[in-house]
C-alpha cells in the first residue's frame, strides 16, 4: 500500500453547535504502481481529502500515510508531485525559474536538473515559453507548467487534483498521453476528475464519492459493468445515495 | 525542542525589554520632538490634511512631555517647545490647552517674550469669544516685557469680550496710570492664581505674590523715609533703624533685595 | 536549511520584478529633490534638517516595501492559494515562514541600502552648499548607525507583517493590524513618559501602558534621528540593548508565527 487514508473524517465548523461533516470515516487503500481515479459531483469533498493528504488542511480524525510516513512529515514529499486544482504562480517568475526552484527544493541535483527542465518543458510544449514570465501565459499553458512542476522530481507518487480541469481538446490529450506514460513508468498516479472518459481509458481502479461518503471502490471494468457504461453506473449511483439521504 | 527554543526566545526578549526599558530611563533618552514638525508650518499643514487637529493635539503632547519632566529643561529644549507651540497653533488655533500650556511655561523660562506674545495672538485672534489670551498677552507686557502702555491696550481690548471680568478694564486703566507697580502686579498675579490647578504652578505663583508685597512693604517705607528725612535711606537696614518699620520683609527667593541709594528703586 | 535559502531567493526574485520596488525608489529621488527644496527654507540648522528629512525617507521607503510589496505578495500566497507551489514540495511549515521572513527583509535591505546612498548624496551636496550650517558634531558613522536601527525597527514590522497576515482572516485586517501596531509603536513611549512626568493619568491607565510595553513593540527606540542629525553621544549601552532587544523581539514573533501558521488550514 502506498497511499492509505483509514477512517478519515472532516468537519467544517459552522457558527452554533452544528459542525458540517465534509468527509464521513472515509477508508482508501492506493496500491504501488496503479493508477486510482477519484470520482465525485461537485462539492463531494475529493478536493478536500485531496488536500488533507497534502497536509494543507488537517483532519479532524484519520490516519493518513504515503509511503509508510505519516502525512504530517515533509520529506514525504519528496516522493510526490502534486498538481493543483487551478493552478497559480508567482507572477513575474518564468518557468524555467520555477522548475528551478522546485527541483532544488526537491533535492534534485543540478546538473540533472538542467537537462530535465528542457525534456519536460518540450515533453509538455512549453519551451517557446521557458524564459518569458508566466503571467503571460494562456490557461493552457499554466495547467501544463503547473504539471511540469509536479514531475520535475521525477516523483514515485503524483496526485493530480482535476488535471484536465481549463484544458481545451488539445491540450486534454496533451496531459492524457503524459498521465499515460506516468502509469507506463510504474508510477501510482491517483487523480480527481469528473470528465469521465478519460477516466475509463486511464484508471486501473476507481473511487466515488459524494457528499463525502465512498460510495463505491474497485476495478474501473467492474464499475463499468454495473450498467453497461461508466455514465450511466456514475449517475445512477450518484442519485441513488441522493435520495437515501434525504 | 521547540517549546525550549520557545522559552529561550522568551527568556531572550524579557530580559533585552527590561534591560532597555531601564537603559533608556537612566540615560534619560526619551522624547524629542519628531522631525515632522521641523518640517515649515506650510508643509506640515499640507501634510496633515484633514487630520490638523489631531497633529496639532500631538504637538502639545510632545511639547508636554518635554516640559514636564523632571529634569531640567535646556534652552534648545525650550525652543524646540516653543516651535512645537507655534506647529501646533497654525495646525489647530482655537486649542486651549496650548495656550494655556505655553503661557504657564514659556515666559517664566525663556526671555523670548515676543515669541510667547506671538503666539498668544494667534490664539487671541482665533478664539474671539476667550478673553483669556488677550489677558495673558496684557500681562506679559506687564511682567516681564514691562510695558505698561502695551499692557494696558491688550487688558482693556480684551476686557471688551463677552464676560470678560471687569477687573480687566481696571487693571488697564490702571496700567495706564502707572500708579502703585507691585500692587498692580500682586492684583494680577492673584487673578492668574485664582485660575491655576496645578500645585507646582500655585507655589510658583505665591512666591511671586510674597516677592512683591514684601517689595511693596520696602518701596513704601523708602516713600515714607524720604518724606520724613528729604532723602532716600543709604541701605535698607536704615528703615528700621530709622523707625520707619519694624523689621525688614524676607525674600521668599532667599537672597537680598537689590536696593539702590541713588534712584530709591528696588529690585529683586 | 538549504530550502530556507532557495526559498529566500525565490522571495526576493519574485519582489525585484515587481514594479512597486521601482516605484518606491522614484519617490525617493523626488524626496531628495524635495529635500533640497525644503531645506532651503530654512534659515539655520540646514545640515540638521537634510538629515532628518533624508532619513525620514528611508524610513519611509522601507514601510511603503512593507506595506505595498511584502504584504501584497503574502497576502497573494494565501488569498491566492500560491504558496501550495510550495508547500506541495518537501518543505515544512516553519521553512516558510523562516525562508519569507528572511526574503522580505532583503527586499526591504536593498530599498534602505539604496535610499541611503541617496539620501547621503543629497545631504553631501547640501551641506557642501551650506558649510556653515553643518551640526559641528555629525559624522558619517553616526549617520550609518541611525540607518542600521532604522532597518531594525523595519525588520521587526516586517516579522509582524507576516504574523498578521498569517492570523487575519482577510488581507485587509492584516493591514490595518500592522499599521495600528506601528502607531502605537512609536507612540508608546511618549505617553508613558508623558503621564509619568505629569502625574496624570489614574493608575489603570499607567497599568495598561507598562503591559502593553510588552506586548508592543517600542519603535521609538530605534529612532536615532536626532542623534544623528547633530551628531549626539550615543551610549554604547543603549545601542547594545535596542539591539539585543530588536533582535529578541523579532524572534520571538517570527516563533508565534510559526505556531500560529503551523495550525492554520490553507483552503
Amino acid at each position: 500500500m502506498l497511499i492509505t487514508i483509514k477512517n478519515l473524517v472532516k468537519s467544517y465548523k459552522k457558527t452554533g453547535l452544528k459542525s458540517n461533516p465534509v468527509i464521513s470515516d472515509l477508508t482508501l487503500l492506493i496500491n504501488k504502481g496503479e493508477s486510482f481515479g477519484f470520482l465525485g459531483p461537485n462539492g463531494a469533498g475529493k478536493s478536500t481529502v485531496i488536500k488533507i493528504l497534502m497536509n494543507f488542511i488537517r483532519a479532524d480524525s484519520g490516519e493518513l500515510t504515503i509511503n509508510g510516513d505519516s502525512i504530517l512529515n515533509p520529506t514525504i514529499r519528496r516522493h510526490v508531485g502534486y498538481l493543483p486544482e487551478q493552478p497559480i504562480f508567482y507572477d513575474h517568475l518564468t518557468a524555467e525559474e520555477l522548475l528551478r526552484f522546485g527541483g532544488r527544493v526537491s533535492d534534485v541535483p543540478d546538473d540533472v536538473l538542467d537537462e530535465r527542465i528542457d525534456v519536460l518543458l518540450e515533453r509538455l510544449l512549453l519551451s517557446h515559453a521557458k524564459k518569458k514570465p508566466i503571467r503571460t501565459y494562456s490557461k493552457g499553458m499554466t495547467q501544463r507548467t503547473g504539471l511540469a512542476l509536479a514531475m520535475i522530481h521525477d516523483p514515485e507518487i503524483c496526485i493530480l487534483d482535476e488535471p484536465m480541469s481549463g484544458l481545451d481538446p488539445m491540450g486534454r490529450k496533451l496531459v492524457t498521453d503524459f498521465i499515460m506514460d506516468m502509469r507506463k513508468a510504474g508510477k501510482t498516479v491517483f487523480f480527481s476528475s469528473h470528465i469521465l472518459s478519460d477516466v475509463e481509458r486511464l484508471c486501473d481502479r476507481v473511487g466515488v464519492l459524494n457528499k463525502g461518503n465512498l460510495l463505491f471502490c474497485g476495478p474501473i471494468a467492474e464499475f463499468k459493468n454495473l450498467t453497461g457504461d461508466i455514465e450511466t453506473s456514475f449517475v445512477t449511483m450518484v442519485e441513488n445515495d441522493n435520495k437515501v439521504r434525504e | 525542542m521547540p517549546l525550549v527554543v520557545g522559552v529561550l526566545i522568551l527568556l531572550f526578549y524579557i530580559v533585552s525589554n527590561w534591560g532597555l526599558q531601564k537603559s533608556r530611563h537612566e540615560l534619560k533618552i526619551q522624547s524629542q520632538a519628531s522631525p515632522l514638525f521641523s518640517l515649515p508650518v506650510v508643509m506640515v499643514k499640507a501634510i496633515a490634511g484633514e487630520f490638523k487637529g489631531l497633529l496639532a493635539d500631538y504637538a502639545v503632547m510632545e511639547a508636554g512631555s518635554i516640559i514636564g519632566k523632571r529634569e531640567k529643561v535646556t534652552s534648545d529644549e525650550w525652543k524646540t517647545t516653543a516651535r512645537l507651540f507655534d506647529q501646533a497653533l497654525e495646525l489647530d488655533p482655537y486649542f486651549q490647552q496650548s495656550y494655556i500650556l505655553l503661557q504657564g511655561t514659556l515666559p517664566w523660562h525663556t526671555k523670548d517674550y515676543d515669541v510667547t506674545i506671538a503666539l498668544l495672538e494667534k490664539s487671541k485672534d482665533h478664539r474671539y469669544w476667550d478673553w483669556i489670551p488677550g489677558f495673558f498677552i496684557g500681562f506679559d507686557y506687564f511682567y516681564f516685557v514691562k510695558d505698561n502702555m502695551k499692557a494696558s491696550e491688550a487688558l482693556m481690548e480684551a476686557s471688551l469680550v463677552k464676560d470678560a471680568p471687569p477687573a480687566l478694564a481696571t487693571f488697564g486703566a490702571r496700567l495706564s496710570q502707572q500708579i502703585g507697580k507691585n500692587e498692580t502686579a500682586i492684583s494680577f498675579l492673584r487673578s492668574i492664581l485664582e485660575k491655576e490647578k496645578d500645585q507646582d504652578k500655585r507655589n510658583m505663583l505665591m512666591k511671586r505674590i510674597n516677592v512683591h508685597l514684601a517689595l511693596d512693604i520696602l518701596e513704601k517705607g523708602v516713600t515714607a523715609y524720604k518724606e520724613k528725612f528729604g532723602k532716600n535711606p543709604d541701605k535698607l537696614d536704615d528703615l528700621i533703624s530709622d523707625g520707619i518699620l519694624a523689621k525688614l520683609p524676607d525674600n521668599p527667593y532667599g537672597y537680598p533685595f537689590g536696593y539702590d541709594p541713588e534712584s530709591g528703586n528696588l529690585k529683586f | 536549511m538549504k530550502h530556507i535559502w532557495i526559498l529566500t531567493g525565490i522571495t526576493i526574485k519574485e519582489g525585484i520584478r515587481n514594479r512597486v520596488l521601482l516605484g518606491i525608489i522614484f519617490f525617493a529621488l523626488v524626496m531628495c529633490c524635495v529635500n533640497a527644496v525644503v531645506t532651503g527654507s530654512f534659515t539655520r540648522d540646514l545640515g540638521k534638517v537634510a538629515v532628518d528629512v533624508g532619513l525620514s525617507t528611508v524610513s519611509i521607503s522601507g514601510l511603503a516595501i512593507i506595506f505595498f510589496l511584502g504584504m501584497p505578495l503574502l497576502a497573494k500566497d494565501l488569498d491566492k492559494l500560491t504558496v501550495y507551489l510550495i508547500l506541495s514540495r518537501p518543505i515544512a511549515r516553519r521553512d516558510y515562514i523562516i525562508g519569507k521572513f528572511f526574503g522580505l527583509s532583503i527586499l526591504v535591505l536593498i530599498s534602505v541600502i539604496i535610499l541611503s546612498i541617496i539620501t547621503a548624496i543629497s545631504v553631501k551636496i547640501i551641506m557642501g552648499l551650506t558649510p556653515d550650517y553643518i551640526p559641528e558634531l555629525f559624522s558619517w558613522g553616526i549617520f550609518g548607525m541611525a540607518v542600521f536601527f532604522s532597518f531594525l525597527s523595519l525588520v521587526i514590522m516586517t516579522a509582524l507583517s507576516i504574523l498578521y497576515t498569517c492570523v487575519a482572516t482577510s488581507s485587509y485586517m492584516a493591514f490595518i493590524f500592522t499599521i495600528g501596531t506601528y502607531l502605537i509603536g512609536q507612540n508608546i513611549e511618549l505617553v508613558r513618559t508623558l503621564l509619568k512626568n505629569t502625574n496624570q493619568g489614574n493608575s489603570f491607565s499607567i497599568s495598561l501602558l507598562n503591559a502593553a510595553s510588552w506586548v508592543f513593540p517600542n519603535l521609538s527606540a530605534f529612532d536615532k534621528k536626532t542623534v544623528a542629525a547633530y551628531g549626539l553621544d550615543f551610549h554604547l549601552k543603549d545601542l547594545g540593548m535596542t539591539t539585543a532587544y530588536g533582535i529578541s523581539y523579532t524572534l520571538l514573533i517570527l516563533f508565534i508565527t510559526v505556531l500560529v501558521f503551523n495550525k492554520r488550514e490553507l483552503t
